[in-house]
């Protein structure tokens, strides 16, 4: 054989390999695990559809989903305009610029791990710094994390806090690709700073946003650390994601077929909800 | 429609001064230019009016109103820029009415004007395409459309065809002067191209180092251009200079520059009795030196380098003395380079400069 | 006097996402009596918190842990997954094309997907509590290959040819040429598969019980679990929250421009 196909054969192995183990047989297997029940002790049995069965009533699931969405509702468009307006105020000549993009960013750098457990101690009833403040005017004490109505929104708050810096960076650079002949033509036209921004800047930031909403999304079916330490799911389930629901159901309960009937799932949601995403800030465009 | 007027608008970026001193009075419909090297000032006396630049002392005013510090958009002046600003993510014809929806036109006059703007300049075909997919003029002549929809006090060109291709400059530059006499709006017109000035303006106004260097019509500030600056950078090919001093020689004047010695036998020269001895500055322009068959009294002997024959025209460049001289000449039978060759001067269209650059008075005539 | 206006209101943004890490250092060093004050110096500062932290739990061990298994990792990443780009990149051989496809492909497969059976894989392989389950999986990383191979794709091919000429072997190529003219995807993807590495989580909480083993967010996580809401417990879980926080922030002091350009980076592009 030709020496350089060698070479490629060899040192592409090893990547081969891992690909076929780590990933093309998980993938695979996964489907295959939502047909069997399974504890990992003992042998895996055949169950059939009952997996999806259990799905399809299983109320923890269903308010694990409706969870999801109510972060998302909160999170998305926060995280866009939180995103959208730091970008705007650092695209202009600034004093220690360098500065306040790295303290934007910092958080996104931090482990989530740190950050949730930062933010048990901010959003503690007694002695959270949150509540310390609103006390400072007469305010609260909000019952961040134990009140179910307002826990997942504060979960809510706290992924905008972590994750917008990083949009601050995306949309800057967004922001510094608009041509500044397009700002200068359209204010000689007439326009407002407002309808600057709206009929020119944020059409040319349609591809950040679509970004911004697409990994944000991912990032919200993701929720996992933040329930399982803040809140462990509750108050009432009220923050129970599907991640924490399906790795309790592999660790704690042991249950390998339901664990990966979940995941799957998970993952065609995903799916569906990214096109019906794309589909809808595509078609703004045209407008 | 209206005039223009700047009065000893003045422009510093930090401690350097871009702009200095600058008057001008545009009247109702002109179209001025504004010519100059990259760095003269042109491009920043147009932002100060259009208000995308401030003003640092002075008053521009447009019709009754002074507009100094007002926001462009309360100034009423459309522009063209040099990139077309158009925007990437709207039609040609949504680019050209966004400005009057934003203003809130009626549908039916806004549709009025741009059937009016796609008449004129052609716009049909490309209409409804996306920049993108647009050529270069098609871009410009929506740029155009933009402006023009506008109705507005003046317009502003900002070196619109530079990002064109030669051949398509020529063709823009039509339409521009084409489509400002229509519509009869005042405009001001910036670019460093000299012949896009000479063929587009009403006037023109030389700049250079900020300082407005001459103002005139085209073919005044072609025939009597008021310094060396002017001389050398309107007309192209550009002017030929020679540096020598003018001597006395019995009733005559010749001009003497090393071994060249030319006798000034035009009507147009400097007053002898002024300017005897003094150093001085010889142009003759390339279009006013032709092929002598022989030497003579006022011509000029030298060496052919270079033929480059460019059609019914030819440029000769010579050798004379030294110095390389550019001789615009009709094209006849070819010449071998080496040869020796002899100019004749048209001694009614020489000019000549004092050492400060400034053009030297001639007889009954004003620089 | 808008431009200090404008200063205030960012130095109040950038407050919100300073102060809390302010904040949590200053209550870390406070006793039970002055945690959840709001202010930054305590009255009578402590380091009790840090003792009972380090005592209730390794996280010497821990940080250690992680450091072995984030460097393990990288380096994979880097060296194996640049061969492997390499290869994709400029060397013909068969089976290329679907090594491709696959590796974009693969990317469009959430985590959750492959998460559960991959655990019992761990399982099946009898790799529960070991350094092999945490860093095997990690070993290559498609993100990072595409990325390598799409800088190694403009690396002008005389290049190679002169270094073939010169009787170089394939891997020689790959780190004495392509290498040094990679420094900044490689620093990118280094820092990307780092900062990955050190932050996971869930994947951890999985495949390791043995406290020992655990990585440092691992055991932060499991050691904040534990323990109850009180004013002392919360002081020291955020001690142990330091221990993972600091050494970041140093780094982060220093080198924020690149982890911003890193990190965000491939947003951009993508």
């Amino acid at each position: 054989m030709h020496a350089e196909a060698r070479s490629g054969l060899f040192l592409t192995a090893p990547y081969a390999v891992f690909l076929l183990l780590f990933s093309l047989f998980p993938i695979g297997f996964s489907v295959v695990l939502v047909v069997l029940k399974w504890d990992l002790v003992t042998a895996p049995s055949f169950a059939g559809l009952d997996n999806v069965q259990h799905l399809v009533v299983d109320a923890r699931f269903w308010q694990a989903l409706v969870n999801t969405f109510l972060f998302l509702a909160i999170h998305l468009p926060l995280q866009i305009i939180v995103a959208l307006t730091l970008a705007w105020a650092l695209d202009r000549p600034l004093l220690l610029r360098a500065f306040w993009r790295a303290a934007f960013f910092l958080p996104v750098v931090i482990s989530g791990a740190v950050v949730t457990i930062l933010w048990s101690a901010l959003y503690a009833t007694d002695v959270g710094l949150i509540n310390g403040l609103l006390a400072r005017v007469d305010l609260g004490p909000v019952p961040w994390l134990t009140d179910p109505a307002i826990a997942m929104p504060a979960i809510a708050i706290m992924a905008t806090w972590k994750n917008v810096g990083f949009y601050v960076v995306i949309y800057l650079a967004g922001l510094q690709s608009v041509p500044r002949s397009c700002h200068e033509a359209i204010e000689l036209e007439g326009a407002t700073a407002w309808q600057s921004f709206r009929h020119v800047t944020l059409p040319l930031l349609k591809p950040q946003t679509l970004l911004v909403v697409t990994l944000s999304t991912i990032n919200g079916f993701q929720l996992f650390i933040e329930p399982y330490v803040l809140t462990g799911g509750g108050p009432l389930r009220r923050t129970l994601s599907v991640v924490l629901y399906m790795y309790r159901n592999a660790f704690s309960y042991q249950k390998m077929g339901y664990a990966a009937t979940l995941g799957l799932a998970l993952a065609l949601i995903i799916a569906a909800v990214l096109v019906v995403q794309r589909r809808i800030i595509g078609s703004a465009e045209e407008s | 429609m209206a005039n223009v007027s700047f009065e000893h608008v003045r422009k510093d970026f930090g401690t350097t001064t871009v702009v200095q001193d600058f008057d001008l009075q545009v009247t109702d419909g002109e179209l001025v230019v504004l010519v100059g090297g990259s760095g003269c000032g042109k491009s920043t006396i147009l932002r100060m009016l259009a208000g995308l630049e401030s003003v640092t002392s002075g008053t521009v005013r447009i019709g009754e109103r002074e507009v100094t510090h007002l926001p462009p958009r309360e100034r009423d002046v459309a522009m063209v820029f040099q990139d077309y600003a158009l925007y990437p993510h709207l039609t040609g014809r949504q680019n050209i009415s966004l400005g009057l929806r934003l203003r809130k036109v009626p549908k039916a006059e806004i549709d009025r004007r741009v059937r009016w703007a796609a008449d004129i300049l052609e716009l049909d075909p490309f209409l409804d395409r996306k920049p993108k997919h647009m050529s270069g003029g098609q871009r410009q002549r929506i740029a155009m459309g933009r402006a023009m929809v506008r109705e507005p006090a003046v317009f502003l060109f900002d070196e619109p065809l530079s990002n064109l291709d030669a051949h398509l400059r020529g063709q823009m530059r039509h339409e521009i002067a084409r489509m400002q006499r229509r519509v009869g709006t005042t405009a001001l017109y910036v670019t460093h191209d000299q012949m896009e000035a000479m063929t587009l303006g009403d006037r023109l106004v030389v700049l250079d180092g900020g300082r407005v260097q001459q103002m005139g019509r085209p073919l005044d500030v072609y025939g009597a251009p008021a310094n060396k600056f002017v001389a050398g950078f309107i007309g192209t090919p550009p002017m030929n200079f020679l540096d020598g001093r003018l001597e006395r020689e019995r009733d005559g004047l010749v001009f003497v520059c090393d071994t060249l010695r030319i006798a000034l036998l035009g009507e147009r020269r400097p007053d002898p009795t002024v300017h005897s001895g003094e150093a001085v500055t010889l142009g003759i322009r390339p279009e006013d030196l032709a092929l002598a068959d022989a030497a003579g009294m006022g011509t000029i002997p030298g060496d052919l380098v270079l033929a480059e024959v460019l059609g019914a025209t030819t440029h000769l460049y010579v050798e004379v003395g030294g110095r390389r001289l550019i001789a615009a000449v009709p094209s006849g039978p070819s010449l071998a380079p080496g040869t020796a060759v002899t100019l004749s001067i048209d001694h009614s269209r020489l000019h000549f400069f004092a050492a400060d650059g400034s053009s030297l008075r001639q007889d009954g005539i004003d620089p | 006097m808008r431009r200090a206006a404008f200063y205030v209101v960012l130095a109040v943004a950038a407050a919100t996402f300073l102060y809390p890490f302010l904040w949590m250092a200053a209550t870390t060093f406070k006793s039970p009596a002055e945690v959840g004050g709001l202010s930054l110096l305590a009255d009578q500062p402590t380091l009790d918190n840090y003792r009972l932290m380090w005592v209730r739990a390794p996280f010497g061990r821990a940080l250690l842990n992680s450091m072995l298994v984030a460097t393990s990792v990288t380096l994979s990443v880097l060296v194996f997954g640049s061969a492997a780009a390499y290869s994709l990149a400029r060397l013909r051989f068969p089976g290329r094309s679907i090594l491709n496809a696959v590796t974009v492909a693969v990317l469009l497969v959430p985590a959750q997907l492959t998460l559960i059976p991959m655990y019992t894989l761990i399982v099946q392989l009898g790799w529960v509590d070991s350094y092999a389950a945490l860093i095997v999986p990690f070993a290559f990383n498609a993100t990072a290959i595409l990325i390598l191979r799409q800088f190694f794709l403009q690396v002008p091919r005389s290049l190679i040819d002169s270094a073939r000429l010169d009787g170089m072997g394939e891997l020689r190529i790959l780190f004495t040429v392509f290498w040094p003219l990679s420094k900044a995807p490689l620093a990118m993807v280094g820092i990307i598969t780092f900062m990955g590495a050190w932050n996971e989580v869930l994947w951890p909480l999985l495949v390791v019980r043995d406290e020992q083993l655990m990585t440092l967010p691992q055991l932060l996580t499991v050691f904040s679990l534990g323990g109850g809401a009180g004013p002392r417990q919360l002081a020291t879980k955020l001690a142990a929250a330091m221990v993972l926080v600091v050494p970041v922030v140093v780094a982060y002091t220093f080198l924020q421009r690149y982890f911003i350009e890193s990190m965000a980076s491939t947003g951009i592009k993508g």
